[in-house]
Parts: structure tokens; C-alpha cells; sequence
């Protein structure tokens, strides 16, 4: 059913087939990679793209392209466990506040209005400031700060879900709080979540790579699509390579993202008539 | 009255909305033995599923039960249970099935899944011999081919399957009493028919008490020992069924019975009871069925009638039977 929906949406199929091809490269990037991206090779600095290098080489005469792939991984996995932490935040917080109600949902809702109110970027670049830079910190922050949008889908999930007749029934056989809310009625609120969690991996993966190309987030030479970037920006006027396909990257893998996500938001909402 | 299952005393259920208190059960009493079934019969919104909720004390939040009134059940005061230990009442020793099969099942799991819970919550038995219960419980309440349905997901069963699932989940722990909360009336006929007749076989084959919930009239002839009939909020009448439907008391019993169709007369207007149940947050002083009364007299409008017993066992509350 979810299947044939989403099939016929021909724009979510190639943002699906995108965004597993960006995990098959993540996966196999050493097989995939003609060079190792920290190699150091002095004769072929700022090579433009030809037949040895596809893509170019940089500064340090390193392969664009190996870099831009190893550099797959970090960004996803970024993307990916950043977002994670905030889903699990998100889910628990939000399915207590609305199934509890009360003043339990009054106090975790003003502390999503709190945490709204903070501007995500200049926390990340306060505490990378005060912390100094690194991956961990980097997933932590955005995961801790982007949990709230989640966690208000959840609550309005869980506001109509809970006045469900199959939740007295629940009750009525003697299931304790933790099993409704955790096993009854979350399996139910969940539509939302997966497509919130698939643009939220986006936002995420974009968000490094600013932080990469401030120098507050990956740091070189580990690569990462942010900090090519930011590499190849003092080259530019003889190396457009160095920041036009890693920005290519960002944007595609972003873009098919986005479309993926709206795609399973169109083929899970039965209101919508494809 | 050792073998008492339940008993209700003088209970009172308010729900505290916008409007003002509404107070949906209005000092009700009754009592269950072991094995016997009650019904409890009366027009929508006259009590019945408040009452049924609070015995199982699964009442919404803005209902209360007004201090004062007790519901004993093998003898232990229920309203004086913390949560937890109401939560092992339910399903093991009470359970409930409810009025609407479609939406009572989840929808996310199979059914399989959702009996087993049942059996899970309150025994400890592993996986594979909750499996075999379970399978044991879908072919006592008559579900064709158990150990291919256990895999099946609500949409796929039909309403009268549902309702059949249900009672499976109820009675999956043993329960001593079972409260249908109107169990038949999200079903055709037919089918009606031979969910009140599993009820009934059941209750036979696993000696449970029930209470029947219901607003129909026929359902409660065939299948229950008891009968009480709840008016706004209040039992107007209660009788062994046999008495209740030879000889009616009260009037609005009377009146219930008389808008039943006959089938040998095909020409007679249908008899039917004018007016509506009164707004439970304006109720008038004296008698509430005063309005609609056909036997009404004078100091109807004073008195509040109180339940009496008129002839053994047989329990009205009106002024025709008030004494003095």
C-alpha cells in the first residue's frame, strides 16, 4: 500500500534512489575511492579535473573526488546520529507531555518554547568556542537542540491517539501507563516522526557544513564536504573545482532528501489523493 | 451475602465540564452474586457506561466520584485501591468489552499480539504457551481457523469477528466478571444474535458473573437473571427479568415495554415516549420523570422518589409505590 503510493511519485523515487546511492558510497568508500584521500602528492597540486583526477586535486595535491567521498560519510553519519538523539528526545518528552496532559504538558511545552527561542547556530558556535571544535560536539548540539519540533508532532499525536477507544481497552485489561504510552499509542504516532526525521537529517548535514566552512565543526584533515569547501575557498579564482562539486554535493544530497521526505509524508498521508 | 461478586452502594459520578457539574450516576446501588448476570438498561445518556467506567474506575479526567459511596468487589473496597493495585484488578478480575469493535482494537497490531498481551499482563506464562492460549481462547469465542487468524490485523476481520476478538481479550485472564458495555450495538443483527449467544455460552463454560449494558430491551430478555433500568442517572426499577417483564413497575418501564412493535399487530401505531431525558445540570426538583410521566399525580413534583421494595425482589422507585 505505502509501496504503490510512493512508486507513482516519480520525483520521491529518485530522491530515495539518491539518498541509498549516497549510502552505498559511504559504505564502500574505500573500494570506491581511486586514491587514499590523505595522501599528499606535492607534483599534482590544483590539477585541474582530467583523466587521473576527475575531479582535481587541492592545495596538498590530494584527490578531490576521494576526499568528496570518504568525506560522504562523515557528513551522513553527522546527519544521521545528530538527528537520532533528537528523535529519542523528542519522541520520549513529547508522548509523556501529551499523554499526561496537565501540568507535566505545560512545563515540557514551555520548555520547547524555551529551547525555540534559542538560535541553533550561534549556541553550536558558542559552545564549539568554548569547547574547542569536534564531531561528538558538533552531533550533541544539534541533536540536544532540534528535538522540540519532534517532540510537539508527537504531543499532538498522542492528544487525539490517547481518547481512543483501544487505549481504554488497554487500560480496561490492565496495562500500566509505560505500556500504553510506549507500546499502544507510539507505534500509532509515528508517520509523522519518520518524515520529520528525514528532513531533519538534511538540515543537520547542512548545518556541519557551515560549521565546517566557519573551521568550527569537522576538522582537517579529516575530510567532510564543509571543510573542501572551506579549503577550496582561498583557491577559487584558479581552482573552481575545489568549491563547486563538493557544494554540488551538498546541495543534491539535501535536495533528494527533501524530496524523499515529502515523497513518504505524500504516500503515508491517506487524505492526499495521488 | 456471602457469594456477592459486586456490590454498589449509593454511587455518584460527576463530570466537572465548562457548564457545571454534570452528574451522570446519581447515587446508584446494586449488588452481583458469582456467576449470576445484570442488565443495565436505559436510553443513551442515562448512566449506564459512567457507571460501567466506574467500576473499573477508567473514568475520564474530568469525572469524579463523589466521596461517600462504595463499590465492594469480593468483599475489598475498590475506590480505596492505589493505581497499581487497581491495575491488577483489571483484566484479571474485572474486564470490560467495549461498544465499538472497530476502534477497540489497536490498529497497528495483530490480534494475535493483542491477546497475548492480555494473557502476558497478568500470568507468567513464556511465548509459545501464551501462543497456545491464545489460540485456545479465539476457538472458544468461535473464530474459525485460530492459528491462521492470530496473524491477521484488525482491518481485515469483520465487525462481529472484532467483537469476538474482544471477548477474547476480556476473558483472556479469568475474570469473575465481565462488564458488555452495549456489545452489540455496532452490529447487525444477526450477528447480535450470536455475540449475546457466545456471551451466554461463555459465561456457562467459565462461570463468570456479567453485566450487560444495553438499551435494547430484547437483548436483556433473553440472556439476563437481573434487570435494572436507569433513569437519568438513577435505577428507576429492579427486578428479576421474569417480574420485570410480566409485571412492570414503574412507568417509564411501562413505557419502555409498550414502544416495543409487536409483530402480531401490523396496523397499530407505535406507541413512543414523548419528551427527552432531562439536562442533567438543570434537574428539576421532585420526581425527574415527571415530565414525561403518564401516571403523574400532584406530589410528583415535590417528592423525590426513592427506590422500594414493592413486592420480594422486585424494587421501583415511584410515588405510586411510596409509602404514607
Amino acid at each position: 500500500m505505502f509501496w504503490k503510493r510512493f512508486k507513482k511519485n516519480k520525483l520521491a523515487v529518485i530522491g530515495g534512489i539518491l539518498v541509498f546511492g549516497l549510502f552505498a558510497v559511504a559504505i564502500f568508500a574505500p573500494l570506491l575511492a581511486p586514491y587514499d584521500p590523505d595522501i599528499i602528492n606535492m607534483e599534482q597540486v590544483l590539477q585541474s579535473p582530467g583523466a587521473a583526477h576527475i575531479l582535481g586535486t587541492d592545495d596538498l595535491g590530494r584527490d578531490v573526488l576521494s576526499r568528496m567521498i570518504y568525506g560522504t560519510r562523515i557528513s551522513l553519519s553527522i546527519g544521521f546520529i545528530a538527528i537520532a538523539i533528537a528523535t529519542i528526545i523528542g519522541v520520549i518528552l513529547g508522548s509523556i507531555s501529551g499523554y499526561y496532559g496537565r501540568l507535566i504538558d505545560s512545563l515540557i511545552m514551555r520548555l520547547v518554547d524555551i529551547m525555540l527561542s534559542v538560535p541553533t547556530f550561534f549556541l553550536l558556535l558558542t559552545v564549539l568556542a568554548i569547547v574547542g571544535p569536534s564531531i561528538w560536539i558538533v552531533m550533541f548540539v544539534i541533536g540536544l537542540t532540534g528535538w522540540m519540533s519532534i517532540a510537539r508532532l508527537v504531543r499532538a499525536e498522542f492528544l487525539t491517539l490517547k481518547e481512543r477507544e483501544f487505549v481504554q481497552a488497554a487500560r480496561s485489561i490492565g496495562a500500566s501507563d509505560a505500556r500504553i504510552i510506549f507500546r499502544h499509542i507510539l507505534p500509532n504516532a509515528l508517520t509523522p516522526v519518520y518524515v520529520s526525521f528525514i528532513l531533519g537529517v538534511a538540515g543537520a548535514i547542512l548545518m556541519e557544513s557551515g560549521l565546517s566552512f566557519l573551521g568550527f565543526g569537522v576538522q582537517p584533515p579529516t575530510p567532510s564536504w564543509g571543510n573542501i569547501l572551506t579549503a577550496g575557498r582561498e583557491y577559487m579564482e584558479v581552482a573552481w573545482w575545489l568549491i563547486l562539486f563538493p557544494g554540488i554535493a551538498i546541495f543534491i544530497t539535501c535536495l533528494s532528501y527533501y524530496i524523499l521526505g515529502e515523497g513518504i509524508r505524500q504516500a503515508l498521508d491517506p487524505k492526499l489523493k495521488i | 451475602m456471602n457469594n456477592c461478586l459486586l456490590e454498589v452502594k449509593n454511587l455518584h459520578t460527576s463530570f466537572f465540564t465548562d457548564a457545571g457539574e454534570v452528574k451522570a450516576v446519581r447515587g446508584i446501588s446494586f449488588s452481583l452474586e458469582q456467576g449470576k448476570t445484570l442488565g443495565l438498561v436505559g436510553e443513551s445518556g442515562c448512566g449506564k457506561t459512567v457507571t460501567a467506567l466506574s467500576i473499573m474506575q477508567l473514568l475520564p479526567n474530568q469525572a469524579k466520584i463523589t466521596p461517600g459511596g462504595s463499590i465492594l468487589y469480593k468483599g475489598k473496597e475498590l475506590l480505596r485501591l492505589s493505581q497499581e493495585e487497581l491495575r491488577k484488578i483489571r483484566g484479571r478480575e474485572i474486564s470490560m468489552v467495549f461498544q465499538e469493535p472497530m476502534t477497540a482494537l489497536n490498529p497497528v497490531f495483530t490480534i494475535g499480539e493483542q491477546i497475548r498481551e492480555a494473557i502476558e499482563l497478568h500470568g507468567n506464562l513464556n511465548k509459545k504457551e501464551a501462543t497456545n492460549e491464545v489460540i485456545k481462547l479465539l476457538k472458544d469465542v468461535g473464530i474459525p481457523e485460530p492459528n491462521k487468524r492470530i496473524k491477521d490485523y484488525p482491518h481485515q476481520l469483520s465487525g462481529g469477528m472484532r467483537q469476538r476478538v474482544l471477548i477474547a481479550m476480556a476473558l483472556a485472564s479469568f475474570p469473575s466478571l465481565l462488564i458488555a458495555d452495549e456489545p452489540t450495538t455496532a452490529l447487525d443483527v444477526t450477528v447480535q444474535a450470536q455475540i449475546l449467544e457466545l456471551i451466554g455460552a461463555l459465561q456457562g463454560l467459565k462461570k463468570i458473573a456479567i453485566i450487560l449494558i444495553t438499551h435494547d430491551l430484547g437483548v436483556v430478555a433473553e440472556r439476563v437473571d437481573f434487570v435494572a433500568v436507569m433513569y437519568a442517572g438513577v435505577i428507576v426499577e429492579y427486578a428479576s427479568t421474569q417480574n420485570l417483564f410480566n409485571e412492570p413497575l414503574h412507568p417509564y418501564t411501562k413505557a419502555l415495554l409498550g414502544s416495543i412493535p409487536k409483530l402480531e399487530d401490523k396496523d397499530a401505531k407505535l406507541n413512543t415516549l414523548k419528551g427527552s431525558v432531562p439536562v442533567l445540570t438543570e434537574l428539576p426538583a421532585g420526581c425527574i420523570f415527571y415530565e414525561r410521566c403518564k401516571e403523574k399525580s400532584a406530589r410528583c413534583k415535590d417528592i423525590t422518589p426513592e427506590l422500594v421494595e414493592v413486592k420480594e425482589g422486585h424494587w421501583a422507585a415511584c410515588c405510586l409505590y411510596e409509602k404514607g
